[in-house]
């Protein structure tokens, strides 16, 4: 299978971990996609999963996102290098949950359920183990799904490192309130872990 | 610190810090000065450093406990699922450049025993006509590893092992050149990416087998007609043959990753383990990785071999 037979933006793949070749978006950043891909993946699933608590959909989510990078950079990109695509690839992974939960009218399911299968290191966990941790995901959930969305996800993508400003930008707010909406999310979030105030 | 010894000037502070205040310099985001002028306050008020103290606690509590939502991410599983969806010309030979990378019908049974239980068989797979011909000769059952992931991962060692080998005479053993020091199997270096496993000429009625010892994925495409079986840890794929069809049933496993432990039978013998350090073959085989793919034909087996 020669390289030469994948299509136009297999270009972009083909020139990973060889040479550094790299694919250069419309603002003149080089961005190579397989640095990208292996530090942003593993976050994107994780937060893709902590909004939906589905593994599968998380992943199929961070990989549509990425697909979807790569149409962007062939046509135009993105800009900003790394953290311009990373902070891309979460409001395309947010959007695609949202329009998933959406169509599928299933907003309930995306924060009560559990994980669709256990890991399989799960079934080494002694039962009681495990019916503490099942609790204890479903605490989370319902105090995630307590919160309002756009408090959520304020919080889960601070969680993962992004910046006032890119949040402020993710959720349309100004960057000198996204403090306070982290404390109030986060003492919210807190008091329902703990049994809820209200 | 000479906090309280200054209690007498907290009347003349500035007012207290807020909560946004506070979560912004906790989390560096206030400006050089801002910063600045908050360490002062902070440094003479207990009232505004108790907040900041309890929102830190609050933020290390949630990010602790935000976690038991996690699962183990696997970089390399999600690589080979990238490089299927972006290798179109191997999986379905679309005429033409294509700009939209046309991903593999996937059956991804769990291996969970209490969930989704209940797979289908793949339609006649893509793939197929792709290397058939090349093997309808052969008197046994062929198994082809092929390095999908190294395609599009030009670094990996699974290319490096193939490419290591393009001059390898068609049937000779690898044994020859890869035998490992401590094992009548054959060695071949593979350490990390994915696999792509797939089984040809198998009698109607194979069972085909695949135990993850490490993994929690593994995919799995059968001619129609074909039934899946799965169990902790293990998938089963009944092969038969596609009822339009004849010829020798088939079947594609896909491995989430080398760095993992799995063991592939059909018929009650095990053809390939997969561990950390490599791949390892029964001794009655004979491997060659001409064409891009390591090849390994195994006896013939048993019509209707049972577990």
């Amino acid at each position: 299978m020669g390289e030469g037979d994948v299509s136009a933006r297999g270009t972009v793949l083909n020139g990973r971990g060889h040479s550094g070749a790299e694919s250069r978006n419309g603002n003149g950043v080089d961005v190579n996609f397989e640095r990208i891909f292996d530090e942003v993946y593993p976050q994107l699933f994780r937060y893709s999963l902590r909004v939906s608590g589905d593994a599968d959909l998380a992943e199929d989510t961070a990989q549509e996102a990425f697909v979807r990078l790569l149409d962007q950079d062939v046509s135009g990109g993105v800009s900003g290098g790394i953290p311009g695509a990373r902070a891309w690839l979460f409001t395309v992974a947010l959007r695609l949950l949202r329009d998933r939960a959406r169509v599928e009218g299933n907003r309930a399911r995306l924060l009560e359920a559990h994980p669709v299968r256990p890991d399989l290191p799960d079934a080494a966990r002694a039962p009681d183990e495990e019916a503490v941790r099942s609790a204890e995901i479903r605490r989370v959930r319902q105090a995630l799904e307590a919160l309002g969305e756009r408090d959520r996800t304020l919080l889960l993508l601070r969680e993962e490192g992004f910046s006032y400003a890119e949040l402020a930008a993710e959720v349309g707010v100004q960057p000198g309130s996204v403090g306070t909406l982290l404390a109030r999310a986060r003492r919210r979030l807190m008091d329902e872990l703990n049994g809820g105030t209200a | 610190m000479d906090l309280h010894m200054n209690s007498e000037l907290d009347a003349h502070l500035d007012p207290h810090l807020d909560d946004g205040h506070l979560q912004a310099c906790l989390d560096d985001e206030l400006g050089e000065a801002a910063t600045s002028s908050a360490r002062n306050h902070l440094s003479a008020c207990p009232a505004c450093r108790a907040r900041l103290e309890d929102l830190e606690g609050i933020g290390a509590a949630i990010t602790s406990r935000l976690t038991v939502l996690d699962r183990p991410v696997s970089l390399e599983a999600a690589r080979v699922r990238w490089s299927h969806r972006h290798r179109p010309a191997a999986l379905t030979a679309p005429e033409g450049p294509s700009t939209r990378p046309v991903a593999p019908p996937v059956v991804r049974p769990a291996l969970s025993p209490a969930l989704s239980p209940v797979m289908h068989p793949a339609r006649r797979p893509a793939w197929r006509p792709t290397w058939r011909p090349t093997l309808a000769a052969a008197a046994g059952v062929l198994l082809l590893v092929t390095a999908g992931v190294a395609a599009a991962f030009p670094g990996s060692p699974i290319r490096a092992w193939l490419e290591g080998r393009e001059g390898t005479p068609e049937g000779t053993p690898a044994a020859s050149v890869l035998a490992a020091p401590e094992t009548t199997g054959v060695f071949a270096s593979l350490r990390d990416g994915a696999m792509d496993i797939q089984l040809h000429g198998l009698p109607p009625g194979a069972w085909v087998e695949v135990q993850l010892v490490e993994g929690d994925r593994v995919g799995a495409f059968a001619p129609a007609g074909s039934s899946f079986e799965s169990g902790p840890g293990r998938l089963g794929v009944r092969v038969e043959s596609s009822g339009a069809d004849a010829s020798p049933p088939g079947v594609r496993l896909e491995l989430p990753g080398a760095a993992r432990e799995a063991r592939v039978q059909a018929g009650g013998a095990v053809l390939l383990r997969v561990t950390p350090d490599g791949l390892w073959f029964p001794p009655q085989v004979t491997v060659d990785s001409t064409s891009g793919v390591i090849r390994v034909q195994i006896p013939p087996l048993p019509s209707g071999a049972g577990e």
